[in-house]
């Protein structure tokens, strides 16, 4: 009885540790669901500045939609900070995103291109949806446009994310689909790609792993992941190729909020888009550091990054593509992904 | 006044036990696989549908998954009754190994030990082998879900193994001659527990999504977890279009619970009496003991040794300096807070729903038996987002609490803890409660003394699983945790998708060791508080 005793004691204790864990903290504040490496240290920026507190739910991109879109008109979150325009597109289709959010700011000629017609996004960045990494040491030539993929020196030499497990890689498939003569007289490039041996892994981490040990030479990736393991590894070259497309970084806020909360996230975005702020996520990211500003009075991107002016670049219809992402994934993998 | 009659009231507690198991078990999962055909009941506000142009599924898919869960159940469960077979009824120099290489085993997640196997095969000499083109095929998938299995179909079928008492063995001998047919009637009493193994495996194995993904990335092996996952993360997304899918893998699990109930209706005996008498253990032949050793060998070295020593490897890599502080080693606390609360309500769960079907042979009790196996049929990522839309309304505001999380990690981990608890409980006689009945022994006092004391230690270890699988859960705890407070899953995916691969197998080192401390220290408290019952359980 007495050894019972001890046992329920134990039990107790446990409980009352979980108790007081499961007590929900205060509920004031801004909640932030960020897929991007940055978005913590944003945050607690703009808490120190402001004073406003703001809960980040750090998710994968694939997760964080899941979530968004589960919670529907009743959400839980005040802003989304994810990679994808086309997957914000849809959201605000779905009646998700508050409208006129768009801060006024000194946007460059191709932030201004990207801004959505209603403001319910605000772009905070762009990085390139596919480029070439590579090992100059195993391919002294890389190609320079994504014809050069379909020639024999490379067959079974190149491989990608799948683009319906790594959300980033979609936009890359639509923009080849929209370079080849749009959906779905694309696919034959597509089919083409598949037919000189495209490899296709689970997700990044695969990917450069089989660049890494040789299996193939050209990992196609987006530019921030290129750009990070080239600057982690010495031996890798990233090469731009021609076209390349571009990929958004989008914030947003929820459309239900008060006019409170709305204006405190409407001060959210505009600060991460203040040049202190860019040059903090520039400075205290991870891979997400790497991207292109869209504001003129944004600092210089990182060193390694060349030019966005230097380079062959497309912009995809958000809408367009976005609606269009379930119809193509599912021909991509009865067509493209299967033996 | 009766004391037996006063405390507690059966009525009130068998209703309040059926309503929290509706409300929080049944309800959410259910609400979403009616979405098909009632969209109403879908996301507040949004269709639940994009308009079914996301995935469909096809005949292979449906195919590919029921024969990798079954082959994976094939090979676990045999394992796993002989390496109970080893720890219970013989005596060997390897038993000490079995029990702590099964919950090292036990305690790994999958897609860690995947990420190990994926590390051993990018080295440059097995990279282009023959071992690599079996290893990313659908044998490396059927091992790797199989060797995952064999933990659960091991501790499963210890509990018969002990349950058999040397009294059916002595009277076996008088009346059987034959010793195979001897051989056939102990084998017919580990039946029930078979089959739970049995049924556990393979509806875990159809609900895996990560060792198929990536393993058979190369194979493109449609699966249906495959289509499910794209219509959850394909926008605009398809919660009716997942639900529509789920249903194939909630049929499958059904079937295995029918089976599995069958099994325990037609082969279940009571084994635990007032006259049962310890079996004492014989030694092992020497064919017996080369097999016990190359069984032994197998598992270890495939199940731990290879893949921890590439994740050891992965670990001991110099550590970086990070712009981005992405590791929450707080996390490791809140996941071990998590898990101990989830698997203790999930525990209390379980025990009564089991002894609900003890008291009464009700049709209710099967029915929430095997509505319950649908929360293991589904993958996390169902899982969760049932819990997001059941519970985000202003009924029943739980989302974003802690508790939801608790809620539905209990649900995920019951049905599996239900099997398992299912033998133990099912061996004890009823007369050993009765008499202290009759004896006008109280409620409290039967319970206290009698119940708590037979059920304490499989209680445990039924508590030491459910902690070790909610530890590691991922795709539910992506979508249900609240902020500020990640569990370790959260914060392993955060560190593969930042490329900080050397942190990523620190932390989950240091995750399986939190793990087997917390169990270690519980599991010796335990010892002391019920020496006997430990040694005859957990040796």
């Amino acid at each position: 009885m007495k050894k019972l005793a001890i046992a329920g004691a134990a039990v107790v204790i446990i409980l009352a540790a979980a108790i007081w864990l499961l007590f929900p903290g205060s509920t004031k504040g801004l909640v932030l669901y960020s897929a991007v490496d940055y978005g913590p240290g944003v945050a607690q920026a703009f808490t120190k500045e402001t004073g406003i507190p703001v809960k980040v739910i750090e998710l994968s991109t694939g997760a964080l939609l899941a979530r968004v879109s589960a919670e529907g008109k009743t959400p839980n979150w005040s802003l989304v900070w994810f990679d994808g325009d086309q997957a914000a597109a849809a959201l605000d289709q779905a009646g998700l995103l508050a409208p006129n959010t768009l801060p006024r700011l000194p946007w460059t000629a191709l932030g201004g291109s990207l801004l959505p017609l209603d403001g319910s996004y605000t772009p905070t960045g762009v990085t390139l949806a596919g480029v070439f990494i590579y090992r100059p040491k195993n391919l002294a030539d890389p190609p320079s446009g994504w014809d050069d993929l379909t020639s024999a020196n490379l067959t079974g030499q190149f491989g990608m994310d799948n683009p319906t497990i790594s959300g980033p890689t979609y936009p890359l498939f639509a923009g080849l689909l929209a370079q080849s003569g749009g959906w779905p007289k694309g696919q034959a490039f597509l089919l083409a790609l598949k037919k000189n041996g495209l490899h296709i892994y689970p997700k990044n981490t695969n990917t450069l792993t089989a660049l890494r040990n040789g299996d193939i030479k050209i990992a196609i990736t987006q530019s921030s992941a290129a750009w990070n393991v080239a600057t982690k590894y010495p031996g890798f070259e990233v090469r731009v190729p021609k076209p390349a497309f571009l990929l958004p970084s989008v914030i947003a806020a929820a459309k239900t909020l008060d006019p409170k909360a709305l204006a405190e996230c409407r001060q959210f975005i505009r600060f991460a888009m203040s040049p202190s702020t860019q040059k903090l996520r520039m400075t205290k990211g991870g891979p997400d550091s790497f991207y292109w500003p869209l504001t003129k009075d944004a600092p210089p991107p990182r060193a390694i990054l060349p030019p966005l002016a230097s380079l062959d670049v497309e912009t995809l219809n958000p809408a367009h593509w976005g609606m269009r992402e379930a119809a193509i994934n599912r021909w991509l993998n009865n067509a493209v992904l299967t033996q | 006044m009766n004391p037996v009659s006063r405390w507690p009231r059966p009525r009130l507690a068998s209703g309040v036990l059926i309503a929290l198991f509706v409300t929080f078990l049944v309800y959410p999962l259910t609400r979403l696989l009616l979405l098909p055909w009632l969209p109403a009941l879908g996301p507040a506000g949004t269709a639940a549908t994009n308009g079914g142009t996301a995935l469909g599924l096809s005949a292979a898919a449906i195919e590919n998954s029921f024969r990798l869960a079954l082959l994976s159940a094939v090979f676990a469960v045999p394992l796993g009754v002989a390496f109970g077979w080893l720890t219970e009824r013989r005596q060997w120099r390897g038993n000490r190994l079995v029990t702590p290489m099964l919950w090292l085993l036990f305690l790994t997640p999958s897609y860690i030990l995947t990420m190990g196997w994926e590390i051993v095969f990018s080295g440059p000499v097995l990279r282009h082998g023959w071992l690599a083109s079996v290893f990313f095929s659908r044998i490396g998938i059927v091992g790797l879900l199989g060797l995952k299995g064999v933990p659960f179909a091991c501790f499963a079928a210890r509990s018969s193994w002990r349950a058999i008492g040397a009294e059916i063995e002595d009277a076996a001998r008088v009346y059987i001659l034959s010793p195979w047919r001897r051989a056939g009637l102990l084998l017919r009493l580990l039946l029930p527990a078979a089959g739970s193994a049995g049924a556990v495996v393979f509806v875990e194995s159809i609900q895996d999504f990560g060792i198929p993904a990536t393993l058979g990335a190369q194979l493109h092996l449609p699966i249906v977890t495959y289509a499910i996952y794209q219509n959850l993360v394909t926008m605009p997304i398809d919660f009716a279009g997942a639900a529509r899918l789920g249903w194939s893998l909630v049929l499958m699990a059904i079937a295995a619970a029918l089976l599995h109930l069958w099994l325990t209706a037609r082969y279940a005996g009571i084994l635990v009496h007032g006259r049962r008498r310890a079996f004492h253990r014989e030694p092992c032949g020497p064919v017996v003991e080369a097999a016990a050793a190359a069984a032994l060998l197998l598992v270890a070295v495939l199940g731990i040794a290879i893949p921890g020593i590439a994740i050891v490897g992965r670990a001991l890599q110099p550590i970086e300096v990070h712009a981005v502080a992405v590791i929450r080693w707080d996390s490791l606390g809140f996941s071990a807070i998590y898990g101990a609360s989830a698997a203790l309500l999930a525990v209390f769960m379980a025990i009564a729903m089991l002894e609900q079907r003890r008291r009464s042979s009700a049709v209710t009790a099967r029915i929430a038996d095997i509505l319950s196996f649908a929360n293991l049929a589904v993958p996390g990522l169902v899982l969760g987002a049932a819990y997001i839309i059941a519970f985000n309304s202003r009924a029943l505001p739980l989302y974003g609490t802690p508790l939801l999380l608790v809620l539905a990690y209990v649900a995920a981990v019951a049905p599996m803890l239900i099997r398992f608890l299912q033998a133990p409980i099912a061996q004890i006689h009823s007369n050993m409660s009765d008499a202290a009945r009759l004896h006008r022994v109280p409620f409290a006092s039967r319970v206290v003394e009698i119940q708590a004391p037979l059920l304490l230690v499989p209680g445990f270890w039924g508590w030491a699983m459910a902690f070790g699988q909610i530890y590691f859960e991922l795709p539910i705890s992506e979508l249900l945790y609240p902020a500020g407070r990640p569990p370790i899953g959260v914060t392993l995916v955060l560190l593969n998708q930042y490329l900080y691969y050397g942190d990523e197998a620190r932390v989950a080192l240091a995750g399986i060791g939190v793990c087997l401390f917390i169990i270690g220290i519980l599991a010796l408290l335990i010892r002391l508080l019920a020496p006997v019952a430990t040694e005859e359980f957990a040796r």
